[in-house]
């Protein structure tokens, strides 16, 4: 017996955390990649641990090259975003952090995500403007190709100023009509929006055509669209588009459609096609039918989502979100005006609860979420997927399933995650169970009984 | 083609490996840790003069050793010290180092996994006539101590598990088989009496799937044993089967969680008789609510408890843990207060039963 304690505390001594030199878990995990340069698990480990580190500029180039071998993972997304973030490339965290909202699996952290990106498309957008206005000598001077196209609203004219948010409305659908096309280059309407309102900045708050070639221009738009919105009587409307030459502010040849209210999301792809064909661009079969679809049929709910868009554009974020939300609630199948609520909701909540959402934020807001395994393992070296120590995927269930066949004498709780601990199912103690000394005493005396041969 | 695998499925099933079986932490965190667990439990069965007070304080440590990323191993074992007493006069105790468990786990590939225990018979073995009582009670399946045996003799365990992704869900089966040798385990009357655990054999089978942002684990496992002998007489006590269910989903903000598990022990043998068929459910809910680094979880607990389909216990506690980090040490504190019945399987009537337990489980990395 002694023997064996003896053992047992020699185990103990070199068990001992410290006792052992440990490797890097930095240098750990780029051996890994080494291994296996293609390995996603691999990657997005290495990712996370050079990020945890503030090795920005290391971790930026192996996430999005995890992204790219597969797009579909949610956690290289995310810190492909937070890395890209911290590097000032905002358009690369937008667009990483876009991914995790497709693919990603925390709620919580998708709601981080929502609002930062509401915060972070208008911080780009500024600084996109800002940048072209400062290089506009430089950018007037490099005509862009008439295959990009920026759509600013359109021009309201009329009575009922009620329909005066629809210049936004169909600005953007006609952005979303436009961008079906493959062979087209479509200015986002934000930024777009940012450019106008800096050069607005710039001349004292007028904004007229010329002004807008003058964006075009600095956005690198060869073609401009330029709409109108004429209200005719009560309920009838005409919709006209033209397109604009960005180089010389020319005016080509229009669509004019001409019809009642009701008939506005038919106009307005009466509109788009009538574009498509100035601009002489062929729709695919598939490109066409995308162009057919139409995020509502409700007049009022567009309206309402117009309204949004004007709020948002005008900087009054709690009005944009209630009037996203009105667009939601008449026609809950009204995707885009979800998003937008969405969005704006939780940029407007966590503006107003004090909340700061930023990288930092997001981050933390992952913890106890399944994929806290996935970044934990990464700082300790492990790329997870198949660790025995622990991860995600089907390591977890293995886990289990040992723990089950192979239980420990002593019921320890060691997890450290954030679930509650429960007590564990008993084991068998064989000697106890076989004479039946195992039930609790109430009175009187146990005895064991063992019958001689 | 290797199939996809989910990161999601990983976090909850790693927890309620612990939570759910006692997994050591081997199966939960990648980094090498020390854990000590000092806890005292203790049930007051009873009232006025034949009130028995069954007591156990233990000092379990587990040694968590991550070789590599696909081998890793832990050592537990534990001091404990249990005794019962009746009229404020201790009856009966025992004391000493239990056994200690040396496990190993080495992943093959991507979905298969072979798990290695041996059994140390560093505990206390030969149990005289005095000690019996407070070893026989801590065995008990209905009560909750944290250590259940002093010791079972020296035994290997061997287990495979294997693990797929099946749709939406991860699949994992395995199956495993103890074997352990004679020892000396009671002293009557300086009479040593040997004995020897039958062999076990274990199936599980288990599913678990992400749910929204939580996690829903379902698993049963059937142990089945061939025949203890207890110096000149054989027994077979029944086989169990153990069914768990645990679901863990945040909940506005909060991380709330419910999990469950059925004991049921078919109709088998014991010494001198017919040992009944028994059934023991339990079911835990619990949060999680969180300060800065610091973690609270309060829980409540109910355990029912029938023998022969005749109830024979029930059990509410009541229990808070928390967690806080200083570092590379994580410090565990808990406490819990039980109530419950215990019904006599011949008559009905009543024994009223309270209890408390409380823990201060360090963690160092």
């Amino acid at each position: 017996m002694r023997s064996v304690h003896r053992a047992l505390v020699c185990l103990l001594l070199v068990a001992a955390p410290g006792a052992a030199q440990r490797q890097d878990p930095i240098a750990r995990l780029e051996a890994a990649r080494q291994r296996s340069p293609q390995s996603v698990p691999a990657l997005r480990a290495l990712g996370i641990a050079y990020y945890k580190a503030q090795r920005y500029q290391e971790a930026a180039p192996v996430l999005e090259r995890a992204r790219t071998l597969d797009p579909r993972d949610g956690l290289s997304s995310l810190y492909s975003g937070l890395a890209a973030e911290a590097l000032q490339d905002l358009t690369g965290a937008r667009r990483a952090y876009e991914a995790y909202l497709t693919y990603g699996v925390s709620r919580r952290t998708k709601e981080q995500i929502r609002a930062r990106l509401v915060a972070l498309a208008r911080q780009e957008a500024v600084a996109a403007a800002k940048a072209a206005v400062a290089d506009e000598a430089r950018l007037a001077t490099v005509p862009g190709s008439p295959l990009t196209i920026a759509v600013p609203p359109l021009t309201f004219r009329g009575t009922d100023t009620t329909l005066k948010p629809l210049e936004r409305g169909l600005a953007e659908l006609l952005i979303t009509d436009l961008s079906r096309s493959a062979k087209l280059t479509v200015v986002e309407r934000d930024r777009m929006q940012a450019l106008a309102d800096e050069i607005a900045l710039g001349s004292g708050g007028a904004v007229d055509s010329g002004s807008a070639v003058r964006a075009g221009r600095l956005i690198q738009a060869g073609t401009l669209v330029n709409g109108l919105i004429l209200q005719q009587g009560t309920t009838g409307l005409t919709l006209d588009a033209r397109l604009v030459s960005v180089a010389d502010g020319r005016f080509g040849e229009g669509t004019t459609v001409t019809n009642t209210l009701d008939a506005l999301f038919a106009m307005e792809k009466q509109l788009a096609f009538g574009l498509f064909e100035r601009l002489g661009v062929q729709l695919t079969p598939a490109e066409r039918q995308l162009v057919e679809r139409r995020p509502t049929t409700n007049l009022n709910a567009f309206l309402a989502y117009s309204r949004g868009l004007q709020a948002a554009d005008d900087g009054r974020f709690e009005d944009a979100a209630r009037y996203f939300d009105d667009a939601r609630s008449i026609d809950p199948g009204f995707g885009l005006a979800a998003l937008r609520a969405q969005a704006t909701t939780a940029a407007v909540q966590a503006a107003s609860t004090g909340t700061q959402v930023n990288a930092t934020s997001i981050e933390a807001s992952i913890q106890g979420s399944p994929e806290a395994a996935t970044v934990q393992a990464a700082v300790t070296g492990s790329t997870s997927a198949v660790a025995v120590n622990g991860g995600g995927g089907i390591s977890g269930t293995l886990a289990t399933a040992s723990a089950s066949l192979n239980p420990p004498a002593v019921a320890v709780q060691t997890t450290t995650s954030s679930a509650a601990p429960a007590a564990p199912a008993p084991q068998r103690d064989a000697s106890t169970s076989t004479t039946a000394v195992d039930t609790p005493v109430r009175t009187g005396t146990v005895t064991i009984i063992i019958r001689r041969p | 083609m290797s199939p996809r695998l989910d990161p999601r499925r990983g976090l909850a099933a790693l927890a309620t490996a612990g939570l759910l079986i006692g997994a050591p932490a081997a199966a939960q965190d990648a980094s090498r840790a020390v854990i000590g667990a000092p806890t005292v439990t203790t049930y007051q069965i009873g009232t006025g003069e034949t009130q028995r007070t069954v007591s156990q304080t233990t000092m379990p440590i587990v040694v968590l050793l991550p070789m590599s990323q696909r081998f890793s191993m832990d050592l537990s074992t534990a001091f404990a010290t249990s005794g019962v007493q009746a009229a404020g006069v201790t009856t009966s105790r025992i004391s000493g180092l239990t056994d200690t468990q040396l496990r190993g786990n080495l992943v093959l590939g991507e979905n298969m996994l072979v798990t290695v225990g041996l059994n140390l018979p560093t505990g206390q073995y030969l149990i005289p006539e005095a000690q019996q009582e407070a070893a026989g009670q801590i065995g008990n399946d209905f009560l909750n101590y944290a250590v259940s045996s002093m010791g079972s003799g020296l035994a290997v365990t061997g287990g495979l598990a294997y693990a797929r992704p099946l749709g939406a869900w991860n699949l994992g089966v395995g199956g495993s088989v103890r074997r352990s040798t004679e020892f000396a385990a009671f002293a009557v009357e300086d009479v040593e009496y040997r004995f020897t655990p039958a062999d076990e054999m274990r199936l599980r089978l288990g599913v678990d799937r992400p749910v929204g942002d939580g996690q829903l684990d379902l698993g049963v496992s059937y142990s089945t044993f061939g025949e203890d002998i207890a110096d000149s007489t054989s027994v077979s006590t029944g086989d169990r089967i153990i069914a768990s269910a645990a679901l863990a989903l945040p909940v506005r903000g909060v991380d709330a969680f419910v999990s469950a598990w059925n004991l049921f022990r078919l109709e088998g043998e014991q010494v001198g008789g017919i040992a009944p068929r028994e059934n023991v459910f339990n079911v835990t809910t619990g949060l999680s609510l969180t300060w800065g680094t610091m973690l609270v979880q309060p829980n409540v607990e109910t355990r029912l408890w029938t023998s022969a389909g005749v109830r024979a216990g029930n059990l509410m506690s009541v229990g808070v843990r928390a967690r806080v980090g200083f570092g590379a040490l994580g410090v565990y504190p808990s406490v819990g207060l039980s109530t419950g019945t215990l019904f006599d399987l011949t008559d009905g009537s009543e024994t009223r039963l309270s209890g408390f337990r409380g823990s201060l489980t360090v963690r160092w990395n």
